[in-house]
């Protein structure tokens, strides 16, 4: 149990040095361009003839975090909003603060990226444990590989772009945006989830393709290392049947593996999401920084980037305590 | 050797095909011809223009090959800064062990962690309107993660292995053991990285510039995706001004992976057997 | 009667060949022999000779490129290399087991002991009530002299030793006929090496069962075995009684083993034997032993050596003698 404990509060400081390493880097970015970081914004918004609340929005700024205090003092007040969840005031949509613009669209990315992930390596790890396992023995199986690496290099956009020109454009059995169609209202009822669901169903698809492939072929790597392990060999002298040989022991050892990759490959999961919300214009927190970025709303973008990347950080938290359960000897390990 | 593996020649064959296409287009066409409105508008495929126009009245054919050249030299400047600046901070961070070494690698391990994408984002929306090259250094600042842990592993593991420790009692400091040691195996290593970042370099620029962070008035592969996205290329059915640079895009990938793959095998010929 | 005196295991010119790109590499070609009821049998010869192949062929565990070319092993009557599927699954371990090699290896990591031997007894046995397999489980692990705890551990958890131990209780847990010992102690260090070997012997007398010990190291099986085959590059050198065959050597390559043993007792010159075992891939004519034997003489290059029964329940392979 000790070394459980000592093992979390590793993952948990770790998790906490990510999210101030990462306020801090969100803090410095705007003060790398010379200048007040916000004047800048703000007088490119003039120039494109933008808010006629300028003025009072610099000042609200100004006292909020203290742009005319020293560099620390700035940085420490920055810190201590965050803690309390302000992330500032929008530019574009003054005056809703940031929070109020990006929480709607949470909900919508969240959904999104967790049924296609977990439905993407699960599936995958499945797929690919029956055609590891295999060898070379199965042609339909082994058809699969090729597919398989030339789909996973292949950025979810890339891969939405298809879908769309073909399945909403060109012949029309989905539609072209949106996560609802306009005009209906949000509720809980079978007619709007079917609605969401025929919606998502598109930019789910570019994710879960690509990452099928992905998960696939990792697990199937993985599974072929552990047919050579001398356990399984004496698994087989044992006499256990074939089948419960894969699920039982090599599968249960290929996932911590395979978890690991997961927690690994997260951030560029959800960087590749981001971009295919916006060709599908969801309002997930994608659809809600191309538009900050098209109207020059630099808090919003911030806050955003924030929001995933705290995300991001907690979810690999989640898993790290996950680990234990699957592979009793980090239980053991503590540290790394 | 690496010349002879197939894997690598097709896939390096496919890149330097690419780039004399860029080149020689671009040499091939005067200057007025860049701009909108030079040819007929919306035109397909065909006889008309090559591989058609876009609604600008731009030919596809000659901004792709500009494109290609652009997208290609992201994808070398962050690939080399990111794997040089990733390699030097592995290997301070593995050499000097201690205190650096945990500093460097919480580090390390942080920006591995975090979507990179969404830093970039961050620092591109700051500095919009730059060109090709700055857009590179961003990336590149950015891509040093995955070489430094894996440089950290590589100085890590000569540091215990024996026969440094031999040579060590021979006299030679110990900088200059893991040097030698390394300079052989480095280039492999250097080879497979490069490859690697080039091509995450080039898929964070198609990223950016479809978000509108490109370089706006350079072409790139993703800025051409961007322009054409942002004429609503799909709903008017002009899908050759989006599927030439995807195509295009597909056909970079496969080639680096190929080249990746080539590289793999080389360094380790267990692999090249069974393939 | 007479069926106590037929042999637990009867081997007939096995072949087992890895058929590789350049050509086969003949593993082990055309061995014979047999292993009487409760007897404890030795393998012994060198690394690469051919007497793990034999182990795996045995329990029909040789993989591609490998394969059992040719041969008969008749287990109790029962031939099992002409066993597939669901009767082969149902053989393994009921009636022939294994003590593998690599025992810090063999366990499934993310299983506990307890697990791991139900897991086995259940697939054979059907279904069992969790108080009895738990018992049952205990008396296996006090058998081999491990504490009940042990059943709750992770393999990670065990010492090089317990594991080793863990094996043998896995191993005799469903009471097999032939017990197979792959190189039982290679991997111990030798105050453990002395309680894993007496822990497989007192369990062996007790059950009963036939033994096969495959190992190299000549010393240890002199103290172990009852009879003795000795292997050289896939073929078989010798067999016969251990006192027998240690008193009065018959083939150049025993004596060379056995004048190479050193010993506390006697002040000699260790004596490696001069050369290299000739590669396995399309092997020359003749003797394989031929160009690192003292006494070879023309014939030995020419024409190979076959086993023939010089003294009742001696074989040698030599034309010598």
């Amino acid at each position: 149990m000790a070394a459980y404990l000592r093992y979390l509060s590793t993952r948990a400081v770790l998790w906490l040095v990510t999210m101030f390493i990462s306020a801090t880097v969100v803090f410095i970015v705007p003060h790398l361009v010379p200048g007040n970081p916000l004047s800048s914004v703000f007088s490119r918004l003039a120039a494109v003839g933008g808010s006629l609340n300028a003025r009072e929005l610099i000042e609200q700024y100004t006292k909020m975090f203290g742009l005319d205090r020293p560099l620390w003092q700035q940085y420490l007040s920055f810190l201590a909003q965050l803690a309390r969840g302000n992330l500032g005031y929008s530019i574009s949509s003054f005056p809703s603060h940031v929070s109020d613009v990006v929480l709607p669209s949470i909900p919508w990315t969240i959904g999104l990226l967790s049924v296609t992930t977990i439905f993407s390596w699960v599936l995958g790890s499945v797929i690919g444990a029956v055609v590891g396992w295999s060898g070379g023995r199965s042609p339909l199986f082994q058809a699969l590989v090729p597919v398989a690496l030339v789909l996973y290099t292949v950025p979810y956009y890339i891969v939405a772009l298809i879908l769309v020109f073909l399945f909403a454009f060109r012949w029309q059995i989905f539609p072209l945006s949106g996560a609802y169609s306009v005009g209906l209202r949000p509720e809980l009822s079978l007619t709007f989830a079917l609605d969401v669901l025929h919606h998502a169903t598109l930019p789910a698809l570019s994710i879960i393709v690509v990452s099928l492939g992905w998960w696939f072929l990792s697990m199937r790597s993985l599974i072929t290392t552990q047919k050579g392990e001398d356990y399984i060999l004496l698994a087989e002298a044992t006499g256990l049947p074939d089948r419960h040989i894969l699920w039982r022991y090599a599968f249960r050892n290929a996932l911590l593996p395979q978890a690991t990759g997961l927690a690994l490959s997260l951030g560029h999961i959800v960087g590749g999401a981001i971009i295919t919300e916006v060709i599908f214009s969801y309002p997930g927190l994608g659809w809600v920084i191309y538009n900050a970025i098209k109207s020059l709303d630099f808090p919003v973008i911030q806050g955003s980037v924030l929001l995933l990347v705290v995300a991001v950080a907690t979810t690999n938290f989640i898993i790290d305590l996950a680990y234990p359960l699957i592979d009793p000897r980090i239980r053991q390990a503590g540290r790394e | 050797m690496l010349l002879r593996n197939r894997k690598f020649l097709l896939g390096a064959s496919i890149i330097l095909a690419m780039v004399i296409v860029g080149i020689v287009g671009t040499l091939l066409t005067q200057p007025e011809l860049r701009r909108t409105g030079s040819f007929p508008v919306r035109l397909p495929p065909g006889p008309g223009g090559l591989l058609g126009t876009d609604a600008l009245g731009r030919s596809v054919a000659i901004q792709l090959s500009e494109a290609i050249l652009q997208s290609l030299q992201v994808g070398l400047i962050a690939a080399t800064l990111g794997t040089f600046l990733g390699a030097l901070i592995g290997f301070v961070s593995g050499y000097f062990g201690k205190a650096v070494d945990a500093i460097l690698r919480t580090l390390t391990d942080v920006f591995l962690s975090v979507p990179s994408l969404l830093f970039l984002i961050l620092i591109a929306s700051l500095v919009k309107g730059v060109g090709v090259q700055a857009v590179a250094i961003i990336i590149g600042a950015f891509a040093w993660a995955s070489p430094a842990r894996q440089s950290r592993a590589q100085v890590l593991s000569l540091k215990e292995r024996t026969f440094v420790k031999l040579s060590r009692l021979s006299g030679m400091s110990s900088l200059e053991i893991i040097f030698v040691e390394l300079m052989p195996n480095m280039l492999q290593w250097l080879g497979a990285n490069f490859v690697n970042a080039f091509l995450a370099a080039v898929l964070a620029e198609a990223g950016l510039s479809l978000l509108g962070l490109g370089p706006q008035r350079e072409m790139t592969l993703g800025m051409m995706i961007y322009w054409a996205l942002s004429y609503g290329a799909i709903l008017q059915n002009l899908w050759w001004w989006w599927l030439v640079p995807v195509l295009t895009l597909m056909c970079l990938f496969l080639a680096l992976y190929l080249v990746h793959l080539g590289l793999d095998e080389v360094s380790n010929p267990r692999l090249a057997a069974r393939g | 009667m007479a069926d106590v005196m037929k042999p637990i295991l009867d081997v007939r010119d096995l072949r087992v060949y890895y058929h590789t790109s350049r050509g086969p590499i003949k593993a082990v070609d055309g061995i014979s022999f047999s292993v009487h009821r409760g007897e404890r049998f030795g393998l012994v010869g060198e690394s690469g000779c051919g007497k793990s192949t034999t182990a795996m062929a045995l329990l029909r565990l040789i993989r591609e490129p490998g394969q059992i070319e040719d041969g008969q092993a008749h287990l109790d009557g029962l031939d099992i290399f002409k066993l597939h599927g669901e009767e082969l699954r149902k053989v393994r371990w009921n009636q022939i087991s294994l003590i593998p090699q690599g025992a810090m290896n063999s366990l499934n990591p993310v299983m506990r002991v307890q697990e791991q031997l139900a897991d086995i007894i259940t697939i054979h046995e059907g279904r069992q009530p969790a108080r009895e397999l738990r018992r049952r489980i205990a008396t296996l692990l006090a058998t081999v002299g491990l504490p009940a705890r042990v059943a709750n551990l992770y393999p990670h958890e065990l010492s090089g030793g317990m594991k080793q131990r863990v094996c043998i209780a896995m191993a005799i847990a469903l009471h097999p006929r032939l017990i197979i010992a792959d190189e039982l102690t290679s991997a111990l260090d030798v105050v453990v090496q002395r309680v894993v070997i007496q822990t497989l012997l007192q369990v062996q007398e007790q059950l009963g069962t036939s033994l096969i010990l495959i190992g190299h190291d000549m010393g240890l099986q002199a103290q172990l075995v009852d009879r003795l085959a000795v292997m050289y590059a896939g073929h078989i050198a010798e067999i016969g009684d251990v006192g027998d065959i240690f008193a009065d050597p018959l083939h150049p390559y025993t004596q060379l083993l056995i004048s190479s043993v050193p010993t506390i007792e006697e002040k000699k010159h260790l004596q490696a034997i001069p050369g290299l075992p000739p590669t396995l891939l399309n092997p020359p004519p003749g003797c394989l032993f031929q160009p690192r034997c003292p006494y070879a003489v023309q014939r030995c290059r020419v024409e190979t050596p076959l086993p023939r029964e010089v003294r009742p329940g001696r074989w040698v392979a030599c034309h010598l003698r």
